[in-house]
């Protein structure tokens, strides 16, 4: 029996608590480490910790470095379209999935590095997500743009192409429209609360007392082990 | 205020409470879900918008762009719209001023819906040409939640009014049985002891009625303890012992009161009855034989036909008094003859060995102010009446300007007054006719029996008891029936020959009819009993003889001259019928049962007890009564065996 399942009143409310220290931060108290161990293991925690350590350490470095890490951290994991992984079309998982089964597809990179970004501190009129079209695959896809000033060529960060490139090194892809990271997964998420913003880690939270990662689990374990 | 209103106020006001609760968390729900609503719209709009100015631009085409924003903002809920290129200044901007029609302000003022706004870039390729900010107007939030507020708010109203009529009727009924109590309670302070017979469904409310009621029946009982407890006292106090009639302190109680009263009592007689040397009997009869005396002397005063309002009284020893509101000095002489006659006559008085002389004494005051005066004119009369050696009967005025001294004084004189009344035939009749209320119909006559002393007349009360006490009742009877015969032809011209030879004794028969009596000697007697021989004058307009042919009642004779006699030998007024069939004497019959006392009446006049014979005539005195107490008297009346 989950332990989310039990108390989700009780989490609500911690969450709140530690919510004002950790503002700044991705907001992965030990309560929400807790349930990413009950919803996908100690390694996850792990991972979650990693990731809870390089947004800490790299809080006062450069923009550009603060992209190089995140790119790169959120890169490691696997791409796995949404019907696979999730069992469902258009399956926005939040970071602590992606690092909790260590795969997702387009949108989950792009979100968990502009989440990681935006706790890094990173100005959020520089960055924006970019609907793309990926020419080369003939797919729709979503990138993370880094705009250092609003009128600048944007620095794309993609899961296709490892490093992070100008937008003009990018033939590969066609822009269709831009989207602040924020107000887009709000949109996507209101389903999950009446007031904005809502936070990923609530997101997830919420998910896990609806049970939503035991099929997942299920279907899963035998392949990763 | 009452129990019932105060309840249903504090109802309302819980019900009040809870509604306007639940009205504001509705309330503050609606506007998080409003505000909610209208920042997905603001930012929805930003986005397709800027999704659609994505080609006018690329050139910065701003007439086409300012046309697109506009068309958007016409046909929203927008505050504002504006773009801005990517230096931050203004382009185009649209602008709504915040005016709610159909909302009042206050209301507006209360809700203080926030305009969330939402943003979008404008896009050419990778780079970001400006941005879109688009502001929800919150007008159709505010008409929504107002629109909604008033709905509510009528929902509340009758849902209100429909709780507190289903709430007063329901409280109501149960707090019905408290009004009963009170009812209750207000009877058992005016000393009716009902109790509540319909239990309450209510529990506290069955328990109290079940105290109350029990309380009732125990003050039911405690008080009618005391009732007759006093009313045991009281007899005890005022009444005497023997006799069962007043004592003399509840007598002067009674006569004073009534004298002292403010109407007055009009004139009055005071009568004294004194049974002399009475002691005598206690010593040679004994007590128990003296009180029986006692209690027949105070019943034969008792039944004498007194006036209206008469108190009696044993004052002490053997002294008896009678007191008598409002008579003439003519009707307290008629009284003091019966009283008199009717103690006096006592057969019982000869049976003990020293028989006490019975004197009686009456005062009469025509303006009596004070009891005294009364009492010593009516000892004088009884000493007046003492003093004349033979005893008898003494009549005063409190004024003195009146005397008047019964001739008849003893019990002999009577005797010889009523033999020389019967050897002369000198009986006296007069008539009355007596018609009906109604039509004025002829019913009856009454005829009074009357001896003649001088110029006035002895009255039959006072005659009848002596008649009774030396056997001349039945003589006396057939005296008056013939004396009515002789009569007849003049008042009843029907039947213009009398029937029956005065010299002849009558034979009184009995009828079959319980109420009738006898015949007197009709020319040919009829026996009612005998089949074929019914009496009827017309059969069949009576009911006439059954199958038997035989008379199942005293028949409705057609048209007949009744007469009442006042005083006929069987003590009570007789109806004498003259039918077609011949002259009949009705009688109560209980006297006879079918013996006919013939010439040797005085056998079956002893055989019955004299007592009831008394008591009949007391209250059929000669000449009182109106035609209704008659007509009553005249109706046949169905045997009841």
């Amino acid at each position: 029996m989950p332990l989310g399942h039990a108390k989700p009143a009780l989490y609500a409310a911690l969450i709140l608590l530690v919510s004002g220290v950790l503002a700044q931060g991705l907001g992965l108290t030990a309560a929400v480490l807790d349930a990413a161990t009950l919803a996908f293991g100690r390694d996850a925690r792990m991972r979650l910790l990693h990731w809870q350590n390089v947004v800490d350490k790299n809080r006062n470095e450069t923009d550009l470095i603060k992209l190089e890490v995140a790119n790169q951290l959120v890169n490691e994991n696997r791409f796995l379209d949404d019907l696979t992984l999730w069992d469902a079309q258009d399956y926005w998982a939040t970071p602590i999935e992606l690092f909790g089964v260590r795969a997702g597809d387009c949108e989950d990179f792009t979100l968990a590095k502009y989440f990681t970004l935006r706790a890094m501190q990173i100005d959020e009129e520089k960055l924006r997500v970019i609907y793309v079209n990926a020419l080369n695959l003939e797919q729709a896809h979503m990138v993370l743009g880094y705009y250092a000033t609003p009128d600048a060529e944007p620095l794309i960060l993609d899961n296709l192409v490892r490093s992070i490139k100008p937008a003009s090194m990018r033939p590969d892809l066609e822009p269709v429209y831009t989207f602040v990271g924020s107000s887009l997964w709000d949109a996507k998420m209101r389903a999950f609360a009446a007031a904005t913003p809502v936070r990923f880690v609530d997101v997830f939270l919420l998910r896990l007392d609806r049970g939503a990662f035991n099929a997942m689990r299920a279907r899963l374990t035998p392949q990763s082990t | 205020m009452t129990l019932l209103r105060q309840i249903m106020f504090v109802m309302l006001g819980l019900f009040v409470l809870l509604f306007c609760a639940n009205f504001a968390l509705m309330l503050q729900e609606s506007r998080v879900n409003l505000t909610a609503q209208m920042e997905a719209h603001a930012q929805d709009t930003a986005t397709a918008l800027g999704i659609s100015m994505r080609d006018p631009a690329r050139q910065w085409d701003v007439p086409m762009m300012e046309l697109l924003i506009t068309a958007t903002f016409d046909q929203g809920y927008y505050a504002e719209i504006t773009l801005r290129d990517s230096a931050g200044n203004v382009a185009i901007s649209r602008q709504q001023p915040s005016r709610y029609r159909d909302v009042p302000r206050w209301f507006t003022d209360l809700i203080r819906l926030p305009s969330p706004s939402g943003e979008a870039d404008i896009v050419a390729g990778w780079s970001r040409l400006g941005s879109l900010f688009v502001r929800s107007h919150p007008g159709a939030a505010y008409r929504d939640l107002w629109r909604m507020s008033l709905s509510f708010l009528s929902l509340l109203g009758f849902m209100a009014l429909l709780a507190w009529a289903c709430f007063g009727l329901t409280l109501r009924a149960v707090l019905a049985p408290l009004g009963e109590m009170e009812r209750q309670a207000v009877d058992i302070a005016q000393q009716d002891f009902r109790v509540i017979e319909r239990r309450p469904r209510t529990r506290e409310l069955a328990r109290v009625v079940d105290a109350t009621n029990h309380m009732a029946r125990t003050l039911s009982e405690l008080f009618s303890e005391q009732m007759r407890l006093t009313t045991r006292l009281r007899r005890e106090a005022r009444i005497d012992p023997v006799t069962g009639l007043a004592n003399r302190l509840e007598f002067d109680a009674l006569v004073t009161s009534l004298l002292e009263s403010e109407e007055g009592a009009g004139p009055c007689a005071l009568i004294l009855l004194q049974l002399r040397a009475f002691s005598a009997v206690n010593h040679s009869a004994g007590r128990d034989r003296a009180d029986e005396l006692l209690r027949l002397v105070a019943r034969r005063i008792e039944n004498v036909r007194l006036p209206r309002g008469a108190i009696i009284a044993r004052r002490a020893g053997a002294d008896f008094s009678v007191f008598l509101p409002g008579v003439t000095l003519e009707k307290a002489r008629v009284v003091l003859q019966m009283v008199y006659g009717a103690v006096a006559a006592l057969d019982v008085l000869g049976s003990v060995e020293a028989p006490p002389e019975v004197h009686a004494g009456a005062g009469f005051d025509p303006a009596p102010s004070a009891p005294g005066t009364l009492l010593t004119t009516a000892d004088l009369a009884l000493r007046t009446a003492q003093s004349t050696s033979t005893g008898g009967t003494h009549l005063l005025t409190a004024t003195g300007d009146t005397t008047l001294t019964e001739w008849i004084a003893t019990a002999r004189q009577w005797r010889e007054r009523l033999e020389t009344t019967l050897a002369t035939r000198s009986i006296t009749l007069f008539h009355q006719p007596i018609r009906a209320l109604d039509d004025g119909a002829l019913l009856a006559h009454e005829t009074l029996a009357r001896i003649r002393d001088g110029d006035s007349f002895l009255a039959a009360g006072a005659f009848f008891p002596f008649a009774e006490r030396f056997d001349l009742a039945g003589e006396l009877d057939i005296l008056i029936a013939s004396a009515l015969l002789a009569d007849l032809p003049g008042r009843c011209p029907r039947f213009s020959e009398p029937v029956i030879p005065l010299d002849r004794r009558p034979r009184i028969r009995c009828l079959a009819h319980r109420r009738t009596a006898g015949v007197i000697d009709s020319p040919r007697p009829v026996d009612h009993r005998i089949p074929g021989t019914c009496p009827a004058g017309r059969p069949g307009s009576h009911g006439g003889p059954d199958a038997d042919g035989r008379c199942s009642r005293l028949p409705d004779f057609d048209r007949p001259c009744r007469h009442l006699v006042d005083n006929i030998r069987v003590s009570r007024p007789a109806t004498l019928v003259f039918c077609e069939s011949g002259p009949q004497v009705c009688a109560w019959p209980d006297r006879f049962r079918g013996k006919p006392p013939v010439a040797d009446n005085t056998r079956a006049a002893r055989a019955h007890p004299q007592h009831r014979a008394h008591r009949r005539r007391g209250r059929n005195p000669a000449g009182t009564g109106g035609p209704a107490r008659r007509r009553r008297a005249l109706r046949p009346r169905v045997p009841s065996r």
